[in-house]
């Protein structure tokens, strides 16, 4: 069935270019310039006198049981949780699709082994390997970053390599390359548009899988514990459920989770749309 | 029993049905027939109440068996489908729940219509249709059973009112005759709409015809005067060749000849596609070439136009005074042929770009590209506005991207084009088009068409040679048909004859 | 039974095969990574303060009894070598051999898996129907709008909220534990106290898994709403629970076995959440445990256990997707 779309269009088209590509990355830009102006402008992070004191004037979101204050601690989370998180999904982005263009270019012995790595690495709970290796090292933000990313890339081979091969033998490169079109010319103008909106809805699949593993092994305790991180300090909550404390303590850095996440969610869904929009129309 | 009266159905734009005025009354039997696309199987869902308010707006009054289904809400109609009124959608493919066996099917349709004492076993003897199917699941099922099967179904309830579309189009001879049986018995405590292309096969069992066309109902009347005296325009192309060509063009010796292959033979792996081919096409003459798919259609048309590396022979195209690319591509799926995020001004333009630097080694003025796009577009019955050429190809409907497919292959000029089923998956408007622009550029500056289609009623249109491809590439040749020769009646032959193949081709067609 | 297809069963084996490489390969891995990195479990041991100090000789026994002594590779074979005949070592810190205690702790996640797994798919069948059936209808975004807030909730933060609602704010269900200190003798009533027990985690551990589930079965919901034998149905004026269950659930069943393979090991990093937060005597619990207590053995026995149960869970759903493809 096809919905009426003549002279609708237009809009339609201006309105996907302006939610995924400008709007999404201006989004970004202005987000992270907020979180580094406000941890400079932030009060420190340090333990005080009230220990669990319930919100107030003093502190607005009330104090742990260090006496650290709550929304301090809060917005001092939110640039390593969100940054951390997309700097992993950039980077399980990078290695995922370096090695689709293997699998994709390379029939042979190395494209196989990138898939058959890929199906390992799905099969196998990637907790295992965390744990494994935090069992060792408590990792910082940069161990993080390589140890979650190298655990989220095969999930993006399979969906990326698809599309690069569809993408590489569909019938208008080869027909444009009839026509004279040159290698460079073809990825630039015929390949690359086709792949960005996929590209998008991986990258922000990534990114959430990113802060879940993020705050789920800081919420363990298996990171290096300078590391904030809302994971973190909902682990710190845990031991107060018992007690009123809870209600300051818990709530707040879950609920900027579960916003963060949500967001993310809302943006993915429709990016895939788009994105499996642009294939279903050009298949 | 069914009743319409100044029925309309809008959707956004589109008008789907027009000003329809119609009774069938019970023990009737109404024929209905069209070009595609003429609102035949809009009418059927409408009057099965499957068109979602939602989307479509409509007007005048539409009653089926005492129901206005245009204003019943969706519980109503939900109950009143299968008991009162009967649906039998055209298409075999996938019709039956594939989970399900037969039994499970018949079974499911006596429990909910509360047909106690009467087991399976007796539906089956009714409906023509051997019992030891009882127990299968419908993926072994032949065409002509799944259709017995599905009117079989539908006659459990004994509806007051039956809508069948295309209920035959696939099947052989024999099981169209079963059919028809079955949509006979017990005809005369009914009403029914038969959605048909081919009336006379149904004369026998039918009282009258109504001739739909553009959403409209243009003749209606008793089935004998209509077959053999139709009074309107769109009913004599129906039931008679379209229109005989006003010039035919003459094939004289004297042609050049613009394509000329030999000895082409061709492997995938170690599977023979074509084997050892020769064939040639004169400038301005059209070939058409047919055959079932899987005979080597495709390949042969890539190989034609150089996007698959040649093996063995030889094809040699006939070169312009520039040397400039000669060939030109029309795809069956126009969708793969452009990526989606290009406008439509530019996929025109890049080809006159690529071909323009990769012969003359120049660039074109920007002014000449745009006039040049805007008089190709005209040509292939598109809009020359900028917001219509700044448009993205994705949101065009398929038979815009066709013609703007076809835009792109004539602003080359080529002096050849092959066409690989340029219409199948078109709709009627965007099929004219195509064929009017590629007869302007036959006539224009003499470009040679190769055409690949099994469309019967197109290539009696267009081609002056017609050649069948058998499996492994052995052609036979004859020249086109003379004009008088019922094309509809060869087109059924062609279905009759590749049987159960036509199964994959029944698409759902609004 | 009906006679196993030659192909299908090469099919097996091939599996198999592949997934006993993959084992080699992880648990090589595991032997291979933490003695590549600095300190090793003596040194873990000795930097505590339980023990006192040891002399040389000493220490190089203990060494050589807890299979640290020689060259990497040496070390590697011998730990293979071990497992292969069914020895996974001894756990210093819990005084019992590896094999001993996660045998204890297997059948309580088992548990909580087995009540998990028909627990969303249950749910995730009816929801992702009732969605999809009519999508854009007000049913299908009030469903999809709930289920994209669940989506946005990680599994411990789930897990922290069904223990405070119902273990500490509105105290109906048992907090920690798989039942309590003291057993009751009566076995119907030990079973009823080990079901309360389980409840919360096994909700826990199904709303990820519901989540997912809910959106792949949507989406496939309209695709098969799509298809001609659905309309004909709907035609012939079937509706209600019968095309629900009749068409939409047994054609997505083929669906719903295909991800079930995928679904254990995302299932298995949960229950390590859950079974931390609800103190839960799983093989999750213990393995978090091994971590802080550096217990190496235990946490190296734990997870070629829980490898080898992958492996051979999505071993069996791949065969029986495959036998389902195959039947067509």
């Amino acid at each position: 069935m096809r919905l009426p779309r003549r002279g609708r269009g237009g809009a339609e088209e201006m309105r996907f270019r302006f939610s995924s590509g400008a709007c999404f990355s201006a989004a970004a830009l202005a987000a992270g310039a907020v979180f580094l102006a406000l941890v400079m402008f932030l009060p420190p992070y340090v333990t005080g006198p009230d220990t669990l004191s319930p919100p107030g004037r003093e502190h607005w979101l009330g104090t742990n049981d260090i006496g650290q204050d709550v929304l301090t601690g809060l917005l001092r989370a939110a640039p390593t949780t969100v940054g951390l998180a997309l700097i992993i999904a950039a980077s399980a982005l990078l290695i995922g699709f370096l090695l689709a263009a293997i699998a994709a270019g390379l029939r042979g012995l190395a494209g196989g082994l990138v898939l058959r790595i890929a199906d390992v690495m799905e099969i196998i709970p990637s907790i295992l390997i965390l744990l494994l290796f935090a069992a060792w090292v408590k990792p910082d933000a940069w161990g993080l970053v390589l140890l979650i990313a190298l655990t989220t890339w095969h999930d993006d081979v399979r969906p990326l390599r698809a599309i690069l091969l569809r993408e590489l033998s569909r019938e208008n490169v080869a027909l444009a390359r009839l026509m004279g079109a040159s290698w460079p010319y073809l990825l630039v103008r015929h390949v690359a548009p086709a792949l960005w909106p996929t590209l998008a809805a991986i990258y922000v699949q990534n990114a959430v899988q990113a802060v879940m593993r993020v705050t789920g092994l800081s919420f363990l305790g298996l990171v290096d514990p300078r590391l904030l991180t809302w994971g973190g300090m909902i682990q710190d909550a845990v031991d107060y459920l018992h007690e009123p404390a809870w209600v300051w303590l818990l709530l707040p850095p879950a609920f900027c989770l579960s916003a963060f996440l949500f967001v993310l969610l809302g943006i993915g869904r429709r990016l895939e749309e788009s994105a499996a929009g642009v294939r279903g129309q050009t298949l | 029993m069914i009743q319409l009266e100044g029925a309309g159905v809008r959707t956004g734009e589109t008008v789907l049905l027009q000003d329809l005025t119609l009774c069938v009354a019970r023990g009737e039997t109404l024929l209905l027939i069209g070009h595609s696309g003429a609102g035949k199987s809009s009418l059927a869902r409408l009057l099965a109440g499957f068109l979602p308010p939602a989307i479509h707006t409509f007007s005048g009054s539409a009653r089926v068996a005492g129901v206005d289904v245009m204003r019943a809400s969706a519980s109503e109609m939900s109950r009143l489908r299968g008991r009162r009124i009967g649906l039998i959608m055209q298409g075999l493919a996938d019709a039956l729940n594939p989970q399900m066996t037969v039994r499970a099917h018949i079974a499911e349709m006596l429990a909910i219509h509360q047909c106690f004492g009467v087991t399976p076993e007796q539906v089956c003897a009714g409906g023509n249709i051997p019992e030891h199917l009882l127990d299968r699941r419908p993926l072994g099922l032949s065409g002509g059973e799944i259709q017995r099967l599905l009117t079989a179904l539908a006659l459990i309830p004994r509806p007051d009112c039956l809508i069948l579309d295309e209920p035959t189009a696939a099947l052989d001879n024999v099981n169209r005759r079963l059919a028809r049986d079955a949509i006979a018995q017990g005809r005369e405590k009914r009403a029914q709409i038969l959605i048909t292309h081919d009336p006379a096969f149904f004369a026998p069992i039918a009282d009258r015809v109504a001739v739909l066309d553009r959403g409209r109902i243009v003749e209606e009347g008793a089935v004998h005067d209509v077959l053999t005296s139709p009074r309107h325009a769109a009913t004599r192309a129906l039931l008679r060749l379209p229109k005989p060509k006003a010039t035919k063009r003459a094939r004289s010796a004297g042609q050049p000849v613009a394509l000329n292959v030999s000895g082409l033979c061709h492997h995938h792996g170690a599977r023979c596609v074509l084997h050892d081919l020769s064939f040639s096409v004169p400038a301005k003459a059209c070939l058409a070439i047919r055959g079932e798919s899987g005979a080597g259609k495709s390949t042969l048309a890539r190989l034609l136009i150089g996007l698959e590396a040649l093996q063995q022979g030889e094809i040699r195209h006939i070169r312009k005074a520039s040397g400039a690319r000669t060939v030109g591509y029309l795809s069956q799926h126009p969708g793969r042929s452009i990526p989606g995020h290009f406008t439509v001004s530019g996929t025109v333009s890049e080809a006159m770009r690529l071909v323009a630097r990769g012969t003359v080694r120049e660039r074109i003025s920007t002014h000449e590209v745009q006039r040049a796009v805007e008089t190709v577009l005209k040509k292939v019955g598109l809009s020359a506005e900028t917001d219509f050429q700044n448009r993205r190809i994705r949101t065009l409907s398929g038979g815009e991207v066709q013609r703007v497919a076809l835009a792109r292959a004539l602003v080359q000029r080529p002096r050849l084009l092959v066409a690989d089923e340029p219409t199948s998956a078109l709709d009627v408007q965007s099929q004219t088009h195509v064929e009017k622009a590629i007869a302007l550029a036959m006539s224009e500056w003499g470009m040679s068409v190769v055409l690949f289609s099994h469309d019967g009623e197109l290539i009696a249109r267009m081609a002056d040679t017609i050649m069948t491809l058998e499996g492994r590439g052995v052609m036979t040749e004859e020249s086109a048909s003379p004009p008088g020769e019922g094309v509809v009646e060869r087109s059924f032959q062609e279905l009759e004859s590749t049987g159960d193949d036509c199964l994959d081709q029944n698409h759902w067609r609004d | 039974m009906p006679a196993m297809n030659p192909t299908f069963a090469a099919y097996l084996l091939r599996g198999l095969a592949a997934r006993l490489v993959v084992f080699g390969l992880v648990f090589v891995l595991m032997s291979v990574l933490p003695r590549l990195l600095p300190g090793d479990t003596f040194d873990s041991l000795m930097a505590s303060d339980l023990v006192l100090g040891l002399d040389a000789g000493t220490e190089a026994a203990l060494r050589e009894r807890m299979g640290l002594s020689g060259g990497l590779w040496q070390q590697v074979g011998a730990e293979t070598f071990a497992a292969l005949r069914g020895e996974l070592g001894f756990s210093l810190i819990h005084g019992a051999p590896v094999a001993d205690i996660l045998l204890g702790a297997l059948p309580w996640t088992g548990l909580l898996v087995m009540l998990a797994v028909p627990l969303f798919l249950a749910m995730g069948l009816a929801t992702g129907i009732e969605a999809g059936r009519a999508p854009g209808s007000r049913m299908d975004r009030a469903i999809t709008l709930g289920m994209s807030v669940l989506a946005s909730i990680p599994s411990f933060v789930m897990a922290v909220f069904l223990l405070l609602l119902f273990g500490i704010v509105w105290p109906v269900l048992p907090s920690a534990g798989a039942e309590p200190v003291i057993p009751a003798a009566d076995p119907l009533e030990r079973l009823v106290a080990i079901a309360r027990h389980a409840l919360l985690p096994a909700i826990a551990l199904s709303t990820h898994e519901l989540v997912r589930y809910f959106f792949i079965l949507r989406s496939e919901t309209i695709l098969v709403s799509r298809r001609a034998f659905l309309f004909n149905a709907r035609a012939r004026g079937i509706g209600g629970w019968r095309e629900r269950c009749d068409y939409f659930g047994r054609n997505l069943m083929a669906v719903v076995f295909a991800r079930l393979g995928q679904s254990i090991a995302t299932l298995l990093s949960a229950a390590l959440y859950v079974e931390v937060i609800f103190a839960y005597p799983g093989i999750g619990r213990l393995m978090y445990q091994a971590v802080l207590d550096r217990d190496y053995p235990l946490l190296r026995g734990a997870i070629a256990v829980l490898a080898i149960l992958v492996l051979l869970l999505n071993w069996i759903f791949d065969a029986l997707t495959e036998a389902r493809a195959r039947r067509g």
